[in-house]
């Protein structure tokens, strides 16, 4: 593909009128009304163009293809259900087609078009009954396909006359005379626009009257501005879902957003400094109250809920469940959870890899689920949650899990590992060997262990945003999947506690108590100090020692921090605790993010930079 | 090539002005415990906290570590470094020339003033100092 100077922005409105798009599937799936189909068609359409303007003339076939399909059933035509399944799919090989775009890829095509354009074909020239028509003209009229009649509901397409003036104008007075015929429930144009006056002599009305269709033909017959029409008995009238108010938005690069959240946060910063140095009173406390609202209001601007990405995932699997005959329930929890826009579209394929490699893989077929008195449909869930300044993403499956030996023992057949490593690895490092490049996915391996698909593309992705990732696995109960990213910027209530000379940042949250560590309170056991919990001791250990510190001779209250682990509580010994306070929290730069210790760094008033502690990365 | 020349332990390089954000002067560096050893700590510039990479270790130069005088912060998209140099800092216009190899993190060699600088590459020195172990 020639790569263009507009790429990027294709890839991103064409990722906007996709997601658009499959948000309306969804609306109309719950039954929204026809004006959601008219927007289909239109967000269809204009990636249709944008392809083609960008030369992807594959991905243009498709939209075409699904537009053509659109058009017949924003006019009326019946056959939505059945049509659904292949728009769903064609938005989702357009948005595949998008990716490949974004990543260069020399041809933007994917394996699936062809199969959708003919399915999509099928059944835009699917039959269906003819229904009666009154055409008392008998002219030209636009093509209008009859819907399942509906007691009272009735369409009438029509042309006022073309020799007349003011076209918008006698448009709304046949509105008028009809709408003492009865209710109008909907017109095409929409009376938005006639009111602007958009209107080309073509008119589209849905009427709901107690009169025959015979009788409506009189009346409508009479009616002076009406050159010819045709009325048909219509589908039932749905109360069209209220659309949200329409609103100016505008499109801005991320980057753009970012240069400005780095100029509010030297403000925020500066006045911060300003306010330290003059005292209390400075006069300036409303000026850092805005400067902190505008750095909010910019690192709001970047997050969007995961419900997106939700909509998307759950799409993905009800697709490749269908198409395998398995049937899986997926749940996804922490939907609402905002996540920075980069870290949501990094996250899509990893995750995506992942359902496809549980449905493919890792559950079960029917039969054998069956056979192990497991229920018939296979569970995936996929949950989000913020911990303090981090993501968690975690996909578990019930299905056969992992087998570390014949992980291992294919490790050593491929030569990735040799017989002497695979010998010394635990579990949880053979299952780490699944990640690796070239850790092919036999037959055989397939078959006992159930992974491997892709999953060192899943690995580099999850790096790629920082993160790391955790694989456990219980064989014949299922495996879970862990994902832990630094979240973009986040505002973290932390202690701000001092040790080796240093300021450093503890999350709130990961906290259970802080005490003041004194020889009343704690024992010397051999090089360690052990603090009194109830019945019970928690080992204590020097912050300044476990980052290789030189110990601080400054004034100050050891204080001790209280904190949970998966082995248990631990305690970690401060020289003083400076203060409570939210900070803004920036990922580590590049060259860090691989230094597990810490979440991220933030810049207090007075120009110190605090690390943000991980204290479930920091050793026991 | 317009360039921005400084020495590292008395050698001169220099750097493409277009790899350039700013230029800061006396910064407070923070030191990051178990971070690599090609990087001196995070220190804040133009409201972002960036990384500030040693350069004397990068280029396998013998200077001891101190206090920077300078940062020069990357440009985009490397724009959350910055290089930790000393004195003699400047701008000049340069001209590429043959030499022998460069070494790590190096690009070249090109006059500038009549004077041969090591031209610095952004990437690799950045790919350096990520890969370098902990001390």
């Amino acid at each position: 593909m020639n790569p263009s100077p507009y790429l990027d922005l294709f890839v991103a409105e064409a990722r906007e009128h996709l997601a658009a798009a499959q948000e309306l599937t969804l609306a109309l799936e719950a039954g929204a009304a026809e004006g959601s189909l008219r927007e289909l068609f239109r967000h269809v359409h204009s990636v249709k163009g944008m392809a083609a303007s960008m030369g992807l003339t594959a991905m243009s076939a498709l939209a075409h293809d699904g537009e053509s399909l659109l058009d017949r059933l924003r006019a009326g035509a019946p056959g939505l259900g059945a049509a659904r399944g292949a728009l769903t799919g064609t938005l989702s090989c357009l948005e595949r087609m998008v990716a490949a775009a974004e990543r260069r890829e020399a041809t933007v095509d994917d394996p699936e078009r062809l199969a959708l354009q003919a399915r999509l074909r099928r059944e835009l020239h699917r039959e269906e009954p003819a229904a009666p028509a009154f055409d008392p003209g008998g002219h030209a009229i636009p093509e209008h396909r009859a819907a399942p009649p509906a007691p009272g509901c009735v369409r009438i397409a029509l042309i006022v006359r073309r020799d007349a003036g003011f076209p918008a104008v006698r448009a709304a007075v046949v509105l008028g005379r009809l709408s003492k015929l009865g209710r109008i429930v909907r017109t095409e144009p929409p009376m938005a626009a006639l009111r602007m006056g958009h209107f080309d002599g073509r008119l589209l009305v849905t009427l709901v009257s107690d009169l025959s269709v015979r009788a409506l033909g009189t009346k409508v017959a009479a009616i002076d501005d009406v050159e010819t029409f045709t009325l048909a008995p219509g589908e039932a009238p749905v109360e069209p879902v209220a659309a949200p108010e329409a609103r100016p938005s505008l499109r801005v690069r991320a980057d753009r957003i970012d240069a400005l959240l780095a100029d509010a946060l030297d403000l925020m910063t500066t006045l911060g400094r300003i306010h330290a140095r003059l005292g209390g009173d400075s006069g300036i406390e409303g000026s850092i109250r805005t400067a902190r609202r505008l750095y909010d209001g910019l690192v709001e601007l970047r997050l969007v809920p995961f419900e997106i990405g939700a909509r998307r995932l759950e799409r993905a699997a009800s697709e490749l469940s269908s198409r395998l005959g398995k049937p899986v329930q997926v749940e996804v929890t922490g939907r609402e959870v905002r996540l920075d826009r980069s870290l949501l579209d990094g996250l899509a394929d990893p995750l995506l890899h992942m359902i496809r490699n549980a449905i493919d893989h890792g559950i079960e077929p029917t039969d054998e689920r069956q056979r192990r008195k497991k229920p018939r449909e296979g569970r995936i869930v996929v949950a989000l949650e913020r911990r303090s300044a981090r993501l968690v993403v975690t996909v578990r499956d019930d299905g056969r899990g992992l087998d570390p030996r014949a992980i291992k023992q294919e490790a050593v057949e491929q030569g990735l590992v040799t017989p002497g490593q695979a010998v010394r690895m635990t579990d949880a490092e053979a299952l780490q060997l699944i990640t690796l490049p070239g850790f092919s996915t036999s037959a055989a391996l397939s078959e006992v262990s159930g992974r491997g698909v892709g999953m060192d593309i899943v690995r580099s992705g999850v790096e790629a945003l920082g993160g790391r990732l955790r694989i456990e696995t219980r064989p014949g109960r299922g495996t879970r999947f862990e994902m832990t990213f630094p979240i973009g910027v986040s505002v973290v209530t932390a202690y701000l506690v001092r040790a080796g000379g240093e300021v450093f940042a503890v999350p709130l949250a990961a906290l259970t108590r802080i005490a003041v560590l004194d020889d009343q309170n704690t024992e010397w056991r051999g090089n360690r100090r052990w603090l009194a919990e109830g019945e019970s001791s928690i080992a204590v250990t020097r912050l300044d020692e476990l980052l290789g510190l030189a110990r601080d001779g400054a004034p100050g209250t050891p204080m001790v921090l209280m904190t949970t682990s998966p082995s248990g509580p631990k305690g970690l010994e401060v020289d003083a605790v400076l203060g409570r306070r939210e900070i803004v929290v920036r990922p580590l730069p590049a060259p860090l993010q691989a230094v597990s210790l810490y979440a991220g760094a933030a810049c207090l008033p007075d120009g110190t930079i605090a690390l943000l502690l991980d204290l479930a990365a920091l050793p026991a | 090539m317009d360039l921005l020349t400084f020495h590292v332990d008395g050698t001169p390089y220099a750097l493409p002005l277009a790899a350039v954000a700013e230029v800061v002067a006396s910064p407070a560096v923070r030191p990051v415990p178990k971070g690599p050893a090609g990087v001196l700590g995070l220190a804040e510039a133009g409201g972002r906290v960036v990384a500030v990479l040693d350069l004397a270790f990068l280029l396998d130069e013998q200077a001891p570590a101190s206090a920077p005088e300078h940062l020069v912060r990357l440009a985009a998209p490397h724009d959350r470094s910055a290089l930790a140099v000393g004195s003699h800092i400047g701008t000049g216009r340069g001209t590429p020339v043959p030499g022998r190899d460069p070494g790590p993190g190096s690009a070249g060699h090109v006059i500038v003033a009549g004077v041969r600088h090591i031209l610095l590459d952004a990437a690799q020195l950045l790919a350096r100092a990520t890969q370098s172990e902990a001390p």
